[in-house]
């Protein structure tokens, strides 16, 4: 479990520049959960995550991830992240087989090398772009859309407890954005990944996840539990368009 | 012909180094100047001392790891760009230099002095005479034992054949490092350090290794270029970077898109093309008012040309 307690984080602190991020935020996210955050530029939506990887500090407040306060060299063993930026999260000298070889290497629990590679091609296959027939492909020379799936699957080979996605659907055409995105819900469902994953695309909370967070302005409007509250599509658009509106004026 | 292959072969290891630091790991680094010499005042200084070839070019390795470890450090510890780190290294391995030589060159003793009478008592044995012969009176005085190196100086294919062979060994495990995945994490560290990060692993340790690698080839050159040459001189790095990063251009040119054993053949193809480019330009050139001293300033023009029209051509960039 992920908890955060009144966390504010401020930029720039003490000089001209100063800017306030986060205004004392507390969330929970729960195992298993699959939470896409929304909400407009400049909400502190990308801090939030940074503050969950320990890269920003928080200036008051705390944050645990799995009962522990967070430090950014622990991190990256428990969890991954995929950002918008495709070139990111993969080494384009290297071939899509030496990718994957390496990707293995992070904390692997349980599980041999062998394992983790043929896992490592099931899902590269399921996201039907043709890259387990590519191995010996630079890269580099990947589409953008194989470029992220690759990094998807680097980032869950070593089946970590936490992935976090910041836009990571951002780059992509719509075709390649479902691609992704079913093997994002796949990794959830049948990995119990927890997954906190930021959009701005308004298709996404209607169809995937399990919760929705809307923020905005470095606080949270509101957060809504998809099973509980049973809404329909149109409803969820509505509350999250009129939260983000009224908080506007 | 054999001299010019002999002596690009001697440069290609220095360009080795340069290609890991530069271009593999993507840590632009300025060490080379300093620790090419390094490598040359810690052989002679040891050949000095009685030590065997083998052993002095054993330490000049070792002393070329260590000044590229302390380059890492600065860069990766106090978060300096490479750049300014290997600056302050290579300015203070000139003093350095000159510490371990106790001057600021250093003569190769290849006579037993102390029985050496005069410039005729040594006419018998070598060809080299005429270019040994004029440091004899140095050596008279202190009577310096003679030192066993591994070059005859002749044109019989020996030296080559040694050179060829240490160069041959030096890209077969670079080759074999690179393949590794220690070695694919090396290379993906170059490219993208954040990914590194992301797997869990520290980044530094690649700069370390990159550093370590990069020097450990130049000094590498260095002792070899003074045992051959029969001197080591504090001097004698200047433009090391310079002319080593314009060979392994060379090389990427000649190779294009192909990229032989990830690239370690860049470095010696182009070294051999300079060298040879460096004879013609030395034979030939004064027809055309070319000094041999111009050859820096034409080899900085063809890298800073070269730099510029990948830049204008980016998207063409040879990752
Ligand atoms: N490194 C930084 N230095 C100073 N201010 C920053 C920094 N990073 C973010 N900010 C500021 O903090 C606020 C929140 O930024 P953040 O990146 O978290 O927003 P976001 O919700 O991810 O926006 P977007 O949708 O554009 O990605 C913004 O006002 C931004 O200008
Ligand atoms: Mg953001």
């Amino acid at each position: 479990m992920i908890e955060l307690n009144n966390v504010t984080v401020i930029y720039n602190k003490g000089t001209a520049d100063e800017r306030i991020a986060l205004k004392d935020l507390s969330l929970n996210v729960e195992d298993g959960e699959f939470l896409i955050v929304v909400g407009p530029n400049g909400a502190g939506k990308s801090t939030l995550l940074k503050v969950i990887t320990g890269e920003v500090r928080p200036f008051s407040g705390s944050c645990k991830v799995y009962g522990k306060v967070v430090k950014s060299e622990r991190f990256f063993s428990i969890a991954s992240i995929v950002s918008q930026d495709p070139n990111q999260g993969i080494f384009p000298n290297l071939t899509v087989e030496e990718n994957l070889i390496l990707a293995r290497k992070k904390g692997v629990r349980g599980f041999g090398f062998g394992k983790i590679y043929a896992r490592s091609l099931d899902l590269l296959a399921f996201t039907d772009m043709g890259l387990e027939k590519d191995l010996k492909r630079k890269a580099a020379k990947l589409s953008g859309g194989q470029k992220q799936a690759l990094a998807m699957v680097m980032a869950v080979s070593s089946n970590p407890k936490l992935l976090l996605l910041d836009e990571h659907t951002a780059a992509l055409d719509p075709k390649s954005t479902e691609k992704i995105m079913e093997l994002t819900d796949k990794i959830n469902k049948e990995f119990g990944t927890t997954i906190i994953m930021i959009t701005h695309d308004m298709n996404i909370p209607e169809q995937y996840g399990t919760s929705v967070l809307v923020m905005g302005d470095g606080t949270i409007y509101t957060k809504i539990d998809k099973s509980k509250e049973s809404i329909d599509a149109r409803q969820l658009k509505e509350i999250i368009r009129s939260t983000v509106l009224m908080n506007v004026e | 012909m054999i001299a010019i292959l002999e002596q690009g072969l001697l440069l290609s290891l220095a360009a080795i180094g340069v290609y890991i630091s530069f271009r593999v790991v993507d840590l632009p680094d300025l060490t080379p100047d300093g620790s090419y010499v390094l490598g040359g005042a810690v052989a002679v200084s040891l050949l000095y001392a009685g030590h065997g070839w083998v052993f002095s070019t054993l330490m000049a390795i070792l002393s070329g790891a260590i000044a590229g470890c302390v380059v890492a450090f600065i860069t990766t510890r106090f978060r300096i760009n490479s750049l300014l780190g290997s600056i302050m290294v290579m300015t203070g391995l000139y003093s350095i230099n000159i510490r371990i030589m106790g001057a600021p060159n250093l003569p190769v003793p290849r006579f037993d002095t102390g029985s050496i009478t005069g410039y005729e008592s040594m006419m018998g044995g070598t060809s080299l005479d005429d270019l040994l012969g004029k440091t004899t009176s140095s050596y008279q005085g202190a009577g310096v034992k003679a030192v066993k190196v591994p070059f005859d100086n002749l044109a019989n294919g020996h030296d080559l054949l040694l050179i060829a062979g240490i160069v041959a060994i030096a890209v077969v495990l670079m080759w074999f490092f690179l393949r590794t995945e220690f070695g694919m994490m090396f290379r993906g560290y170059g490219r993208n350090r954040a990914a590194v990060r992301n797997l869990g692993v520290n980044p530094d340790l690649y700069a370390y290794v990159g550093l370590i690698i990069g020097n450990a080839f130049t000094a590498l050159s260095g002792a070899l270029f003074s045992m051959y040459s029969g001197f080591a001189d504090v001097n004698m790095g200047v433009g090391t970077v310079v002319i080593c990063l314009a060979s392994v251009i060379l090389g990427e040119i000649l190779f294009s898109q192909y990229e032989p054993l990830y690239g370690v053949l860049f470095p010696v193809v182009g070294a051999l093309l300079y060298q040879f480019l460096l004879s013609l330009a030395m034979r030939y050139g004064y027809k055309i008012g070319f000094k041999p001293s111009d050859m820096k300033l034409v080899t900085a023009l063809f890298v800073v040309s070269v730099i510029a029209i990948r830049r204008f051509r980016k998207s063409e960039v040879i990752i």
